[in-house]
């Protein structure tokens, strides 16, 4: 897992950190279930406040990206595999309009379409 | 969440310096720091703490209990270095470490020996040969020789080159992860907390201006800087420490919001990092004197 | 407690051996009478209030009072300690100097050195405690400031006291005052040690006890 902070950014570094794990955990870079480092030990690598990592891992929790169980640590959150597969969902719903959009625009129809899916699928 | 040190309406009164009902904590596992000006008090209060100072009133707990009543049982667990670091300079420091460790019932050698050697201190050196850095790096080694509780930090970095800084905030790091812990920092070097405190609590002729986490002090505060035409009556009272010069003006205020809507979009809005907080508050405080 | 005793004699190593050899001085200079009957007592002031000092010097001059007390020890240990010192190194100096006269009575030098009598330790037990009875409690008041000056009228009056006293009696000795207070002397022989030892012990406490209601209240 790679994080990059900021110090010049008007963003806060605790929304740096939060919006670059719930990436990762989106693109899957982070598997549900995986142990994530713990907030001092993130604290420590990455120069920051405690109290900056610990409030990044709450937003984390309270949007249900992660979980801690005390005494453990935190781990990326069972239901986020739902989240992922929803917002990768949404993505294949925006680039499929996009498709059909620009079907409509050079006259190809639903039926050449088709053809051009089932040649894909056997392909990749 | 308890605290490792306590401090409350601390008072203590010197000629022509008085320490004023100053109240603050630190919880187990955070460091704090403690800004302020040459002179506003820092050392004092942490004279206060350590009981080298007698106090006028108040009140201070470490670790849960009276800093007076239970002093030597709290000394065992108190590492400190302090800004000018006596020691006996006749002495060398393996010398001078003899007379120190003794007192500690949980000296650890191998922990000092290790320090040593990471800071490459001479061992049979006498403590006058040795430079101001050679000689704090000693105090820091005794001070984490015998699995201390709580660090207190006076000054420890001021002279020293940013490259030993930068080890010196990374060894305090690594102290820090565990949580039984607790550092107070004292510095004006601001930039060295500005990395890695998580409470900062600033202090100005002896009275205690603002307390609390750092990330949401700073968020609190911005630089203003625009031009000399947009201050009104209004918006004066939403600038701490303002300066005006041929071309404009700049200040520091803790309410971005309502300056915005006041003066709309022809004012400057930038980061005020703790020096800019300490400066201008400061600034205000001489005025307002 | 102990490690604070201890201290003050690990910070003067090199002191020491100055000490001996200025009892092997004393030994020399005092070696006829009547100054042979002061002999280990001057010594024994001499040496034991040098290392006395040297330890509060040190301290002063370092200024290591501020760590001291940073250190999980107890102001009245540190009072307690310098009180208690003074009997280790009067021991300290008494030692030295009967090793010291040893040496030179075995020697093929031309004198020979008296033993140590119970009257010597009387003396410098009682003389020392007078002295640091008064210096401790200006010392701890005024952080070591005044004791330059202190130091010096204490060395004066070291080497000036004996010699007065004993010149008072030589002159006197045909006054009726002088001869019953020496009669006095020599027949309640141990009334007057345990009367010095007492007195001693007294001076001790009540400099003690002032000593450390000072440094209670003082800001370092």
């Amino acid at each position: 897992m790679n994080i990059i902070i900021s110090n010049s950014s008007p963003e806060p570094i605790y929304e740096q950190i939060y919006r670059q794990i719930k990436n990762s955990v989106i693109i899957g870079e982070l598997r549900p279930g995986e142990l994530l480092p713990s907030i001092r030990t993130l604290a420590r690598e990455l120069q920051i406040s405690v109290i900056t990592s610990k409030r990044a891992y709450e937003e984390l929790e309270r949007d249900g990206f992660i979980e801690t169980v005390p005494g453990k640590g935190s781990y990326v959150s069972e239901q986020s595999a739902e989240l992922l597969k929803e917002k990768r969902m949404r993505i294949i719903e925006e680039k499929l309009t996009e498709v059909v959009d620009d079907c409509k625009l050079l006259g190809i129809n639903l039926a050449e379409l088709h053809e051009m899916l089932d040649l894909l699928f056997m392909e990749v | 969440m308890e605290n490792i040190l306590e401090v409350n309406n601390l008072s203590k009164k010197f000629k022509g310096f008085l320490l004023d009902n100053v109240s603050f904590s630190i919880p187990y596992g955070y460091i704090m720091g403690f800004i302020g000006a040459n002179g506003a008090g820092k050392t004092t209060t942490i004279k206060l703490i350590m009981d080298l100072v007698k106090k006028d009133g108040g009140e201070i707990r470490i670790f849960g209990r009276d800093h007076q009543h239970y002093d030597r049982e709290i000394k065992q667990k108190i590492g400190f270095v302090y800004e000018e670091c006596y020691y006996y300079e006749e002495l060398s420091v393996m010398g001078m470490k003899q007379i120190i460790a003794p007192f500690y019932q949980d000296w650890d050698e191998r922990i000092f020996q290790q320090y040593m050697e990471r800071f490459n201190l001479p061992a049979k050196k006498k403590i006058k040969e040795l430079s101001r850095g050679m000689k704090m790096k000693f105090s820091l080694a005794v001070a984490l020789s015998h699995h201390a509780g709580l660090i207190i930090l006076d000054e420890p970095t001021s002279g020293l080159d940013p490259v030993f800084r930068d080890e010196f905030l990374e060894i305090l790091r690594d102290l820090l992860q565990d949580e039984s812990k607790g550092v107070l920092f004292s510095t004006h070097i601001t930039t060295d907390l500005d990395k890695i405190a998580d409470y900062v609590c600033f202090i100005d002729k002896g009275k205690i201006v603002f307390s609390g986490v750092k990330d949401e002090i700073l968020g609190k505060y911005v630089i203003v800087k625009g031009s000399k035409d947009l201050l009104t009556e209004e918006s004066h009272k939403l600038l701490i420490g303002l300066r005006e010069n041929e071309f404009g003006f700049q200040a520091l205020s803790n309410d971005a919001a309502r300056l915005k809507s006041q003066l709309g979009d022809r004012i400057l809005l930038e980061k005020a990092d703790l020096d800019d907080i300490m400066l201008y508050t400061t600034r205000r405080n001489r005025e307002d004197a | 407690m102990l490690n604070l005793i201890l201290k003050d004699i690990l910070i003067q190593k090199r002191t020491i051996i100055f000490a001996l050899l200025y009892g092997v001085f004393i030994f020399f200079a005092f070696s006829k009478p009547p100054f042979s009957q002061c002999i280990y007592s001057m010594g024994a002031m001499g040496i034991s209030y040098i290392l006395i000092l040297t330890a509060l010097q040190a301290d002063f001059k370092n200024n290591t009072m501020v760590i001291l007390n940073s250190l999980p020890v107890r102001r009245s240990e540190i009072v307690a300690s310098k009180y208690l010192s003074m009997f280790v190194f009067i021991a300290l100096s008494l030692l030295l100097l009967v090793i010291v006269g040893f040496l030179i009575t075995v020697s093929p030098l031309p004198f020979d050195v008296r033993s140590l009598e119970l009257y010597d330790l009387i003396i410098t037990l009682l003389s020392v405690s007078i002295l640091l009875s008064v210096y401790l409690p200006v010392y701890f008041k005024t952080g070591g400031k005044l004791v330059q000056i202190v130091n010096v009228l204490f060395f004066m009056f070291l080497f000036f006291i004996p010699s007065t006293v004993l010149d008072y009696f030589k002159e006197n000795r045909e006054q009726p005052v002088v001869i019953n207070l020496i009669q006095y002397f020599s027949e309640n022989v141990s009334q007057v040690y345990l009367a010095a030892v007492i007195l001693t012990f007294i001076v001790l406490a009540v400099s003690f006890t002032c000593t450390l209601k000072i440094y209670a209240k003082k800001d370092l």
